[in-house]
């Protein structure tokens, strides 16, 4: 996939996870919301915390910090709903900055794990963020987190 | 509810540690006491072992899985889809979920499950 | 004891001659009856057997009756009686009795036994009655003159058995005591007169009589020699009869005469016995007991003599003691004048000490007292701070349920603040996905957001007071409560100490009170000791002048002694016999 720095010109919904931040593209983020209690799904992987049911949909929660092997001690208050083709994802957040513009680069942060599915680096009025490549981490979900 | 949802005819409520788990009745072939040969639910979840006392076994044909306790919920009820993110987890026998009680519940199918399971233990054993 | 063996057999020695008596009546009376009697053929014999047999058996009775009487003297003459005072005036008092009851017995039994002779004669032989008649009458007739015999020769026997009786260990006044005086020598002297008269006029009466009869009588007259014998007999006991009356006369008053005699003298000391009877007898006794009397008056004058002399010589002797003695207290006294003075001063010292130990008392009781209430205030102060203590965690406590209730509204608005963020939120997002046209309705949801943020910032900074100030209220109850412990402790303390006070306030009153007492008593007693002080000087002065009269008295009591010598001189004499 090409980067495009135009594309970073669109607003992104900037959220942290732990230490990070990152960034999904507004149009995909389709809520943020506050997490209710979670089902925890049998066989599933530690990144995928629980599910809930949010609008007569199950959603599944991913916790990025996990996810990126930082797991946090405590919880998530928030979540960062995202849509795409792919289905809809609940992404935990830490705190939650709004809607900004952003700076920099989309080149791929890594070759494997998360780090295939974000790109920078970019920056926001809050600091450098990473800025999730939705369909691709769909995909990385959807293969198992593998 | 989503037009493209299933109803199904009852589940068999299972707790299983502090998680829950759902059957389809027509899955079980008896409860029975718990044998060793039976994997135990709590292995999908953090690999607990087994309450002694109250333990039941859901015989499906030669297999079956142990649970800490078990009730039968008989009235229809929609399944949920599994979200695409999940359709991969326990070989694919996860079904969907069923709202019972404000709480989610996920259904697997027993026998997917049950293969699902031997062929994990087969594969760990080879 | 040589005393008891003279009184051995003196019982019957006593009574011995009054059997004499009756045998010398009874030879009168055998002789005048054979003399004036003219006894029938054949009754002389029977006559005499029973005169022999009845005075023999009657003087047994009557010997038997008089030793049955005399039992002190005959056990004392035994040995069977212990010669104590007691016994021996006893026995003096049955001896002195013996005369009189010899009379008696000798009267009854010679007239009883001429009458019975006279009864039993006629019971054995044919006798006149004349004749029995004439027998009583003999018999009555020498009763009498037997009984006086008795009696008059019973008396020199009663005096030496009075004699052994003193030998004995009788006291010679017990003597005097024991029998006493009767004064009856008159009627005694006319009775004996009368019986030494009348026996023989009537004896000899009764032979005129029965001679004149024989004479008319054919062939009457008979021999002389019976009327010779009896008028012999006779007049041998008339004259044994005056011989003893004369002897119970004569030989006590010789006596007295030399006891008179021997006390004129000045022989006096011992009285002795002078045996007699009657009027002598008590002129006897009153002369011992003089001479008893005298001996005791002169062993007073003597001894009160000899203790002048021994005083006034002992006196003579003190009065140089005693002058060197003055002397020596008059020294003494003014060395003791110096120690009273001194002993004044200290007074004087210790009443000056009493009254600042006093004044110091008196300032202990107002500290105590001082003290005493302001332990009183200090204990309402306690329970004031006690007070304000309980009214501060009170409040303390209302505060924290307030806090409460703010922390719970602040929850509250934060939650609203959290959903207005999360609103906010999604509508800036909505907004955004609108492109240009959603443009204002994210700037205004993004402003929202910023006041939702503002509100939940400044409702974490009022949690975050909300904890501090319940932190800080906890403390505040727990040091409320531990303030609330400490001014109980505090105002038990208090009010023991406001109760030790008390006690204190009390003791300190009693002790100003004594000490007042003692200042008081000091002050007296310093009083007293100046008085002490001006009492030893007049008693020094005194003690002088007392010196110099006892030099002064020195020469009158050698003048006394020197006479009081010669007058024990004089009496020494009076007594030495």
């Amino acid at each position: 996939m090409t980067p495009r720095v135009a594309e970073l010109h669109r607003g992104h919904l900037v959220f942290s996870c732990g230490a990070s931040l990152y960034a999904v593209p507004a149009e995909t983020a389709a809520e943020v919301v506050t997490l209710p209690a979670l089902t925890r799904v049998p066989g599933a992987p530690v990144h995928l915390v629980g599910v809930f049911a949010h609008r007569g949909e199950v959603l599944p929660v991913v916790d990025l910090a996990r996810l990126s092997g930082r797991p946090l001690d405590d919880g998530f208050k928030r979540a960062v709903l995202v849509r795409s083709t792919g289905g809809a994802v609940a992404l935990t957040a830490t705190k939650v900055l709004g809607v900004s513009q952003l700076e920099g680069q989309q080149e791929r942060l890594g070759d494997s794990g998360l780090q295939a599915h974000l790109r920078g680096p970019a920056r926001a009025p809050a600091g450098e963020v990473a800025v999730i490549d939705t369909d691709g981490f769909f995909d990385f979900l959807a293969r198992g987190g593998a | 509810m989503s037009a493209t949802d299933t109803v199904v005819e009852g589940v068999v409520l299972c707790r299983v540690g502090g998680d829950r788990l759902a059957v389809l009745p027509s899955d079980v072939v008896g409860v029975e006491l718990p044998d060793a040969k039976c994997p135990y639910a709590g292995s999908l979840f953090d690999g607990t072992t087994p309450s002694p006392a109250d333990a039941r076994l859901l015989r499906h044909e030669l297999s079956g899985l142990v649970v800490d306790a078990l009730e039968v919920h008989a009235e229809p009820l929609s399944l949920m889809r599994v979200p695409p993110a999940l359709r991969w987890v326990v070989g694919g026998a996860l079904m969907g979920f069923v709202q019972v009680g404000g709480s989610l519940w996920p259904v697997v199918s027993l026998p997917a499950l049950s293969r699902h399971l031997s062929a994990r233990s087969g594969a760990v054993r080879s | 004891m040589k005393g008891v063996a003279a009184l051995e057999k003196k019982s019957r020695w006593l009574t011995g001659l009054s059997t004499v008596a009756v045998f010398a009546g009874l030879a009168i009376a055998v002789v005048y009856a054979v003399a004036a009697l003219s006894f029938p053929p054949g009754t002389r014999l029977v006559f005499g057997i029973l005169v022999v047999v009845i005075s023999v058996g009657f003087n047994v009775a009557g010997d038997a009756l008089e030793q049955r009487r005399l039992k002190t003297l005959r056990g004392l003459g035994d040995g069977t009686i212990a010669p104590r005072p007691q016994a021996l005036a006893e026995a003096a008092r049955e001896a002195a009795r013996s005369p009189d009851v010899s009379f008696g017995l000798v009267l009854g039994l010679v007239g009883g036994g001429a009458v019975l002779v006279a009864v039993t004669w006629p019971l054995f032989c044919d006798v006149p009655r004349a004749t029995v008649l004439r027998v009583g009458f003999i018999g009555v007739a020498v009763a009498p003159l037997t009984a006086v015999m008795a009696n008059l020769i019973a008396w020199p026997r009663v005096r030496v058995v009075l004699r052994a009786l003193v030998e004995a260990g009788l006291p010679v006044d017990a003597a005097y005591a024991a029998v006493p005086a009767r004064f009856e020598l008159k009627p005694r002297l006319v009775l004996f007169a009368g019986v030494a008269t009348l026996t023989p006029l009537l004896l000899v009466a009764d032979m005129a009589v029965t001679r004149l009869s024989k004479l008319a009588e054919p062939g009457g007259g008979g021999a002389m020699w019976p009327v010779l014998v009896l008028g012999g007999l006779v007049l041998v006991m008339v004259a044994a009869c005056a011989s003893l009356v004369g002897s119970v006369l004569g030989a006590p008053l010789a006596e007295l005469a030399k006891e008179t005699e021997r006390l004129a003298r000045g022989e006096y000391g011992q009285p002795r016995l002078v045996p007699g009877e009657f009027e002598t007898w008590a002129a006897a006794g009153g002369i011992a007991l003089l001479e008893v009397e005298l001996a005791n008056t002169t062993r007073r004058v003597a001894e009160a003599t000899s203790s002048i002399v021994t005083s006034t010589t002992d006196l003579s002797s003190g009065r140089s003691e005693h002058l060197s003695a003055a002397e020596e207290q008059s020294a003494a006294l003014a060395a003791t004048t110096a120690t009273t003075e001194e002993l004044a001063r200290s007074a004087r010292q210790i009443a000056l000490n009493a009254q600042r130990v006093s004044e110091l008392a008196r300032g202990t009781l107002d500290a105590a007292r001082a003290g005493k209430s302001s332990a009183d205030a200090f204990t309402g102060a306690m329970q004031q701070v006690r007070e304000g203590n309980q009214a501060i965690a009170d409040s303390v406590v209302r505060l924290n349920k307030r806090v409460q209730q703010v922390g719970r509204i602040i929850e509250f608005i934060n939650g609203i603040a959290d959903k207005s963020d999360l609103l906010a939120l999604n509508a800036e997002l909505e907004g955004n996905k609108a492109g240009e046209v959603g443009r204002g309705f994210s700037l205004v949801a993004a402003e929202m957001r910023r006041l939702a943020e503002s509100v939940m910032h400044s409702t974490a900074e009022i949690a975050r007071l909300i904890e501090e100030i319940r932190d800080a209220t906890n403390a505040a109850v727990m040091a409320t409560e531990a303030g609330v412990k400490a001014t109980d402790a505090g105002a038990a303390l208090a009010q023991r100490v406001s109760e030790g006070l008390a006690r204190i306030v009390e003791f300190a009153n009693l002790s100003s009170d004594a000490m007042q007492s003692i200042s008081l008593a000091t002050g007296q007693q310093q009083a007293g000791t100046d008085q002490l002080v001006a009492s030893m000087a007049d008693i020094l002065n005194s003690t002088r002048a007392a010196a110099d009269a006892s030099r002064a008295m020195e020469s009158t009591h050698a003048e006394l002694l020197v006479v009081t010598k010669e007058l024990d001189g004089a009496v020494r004499q009076e007594v030495k016999p």
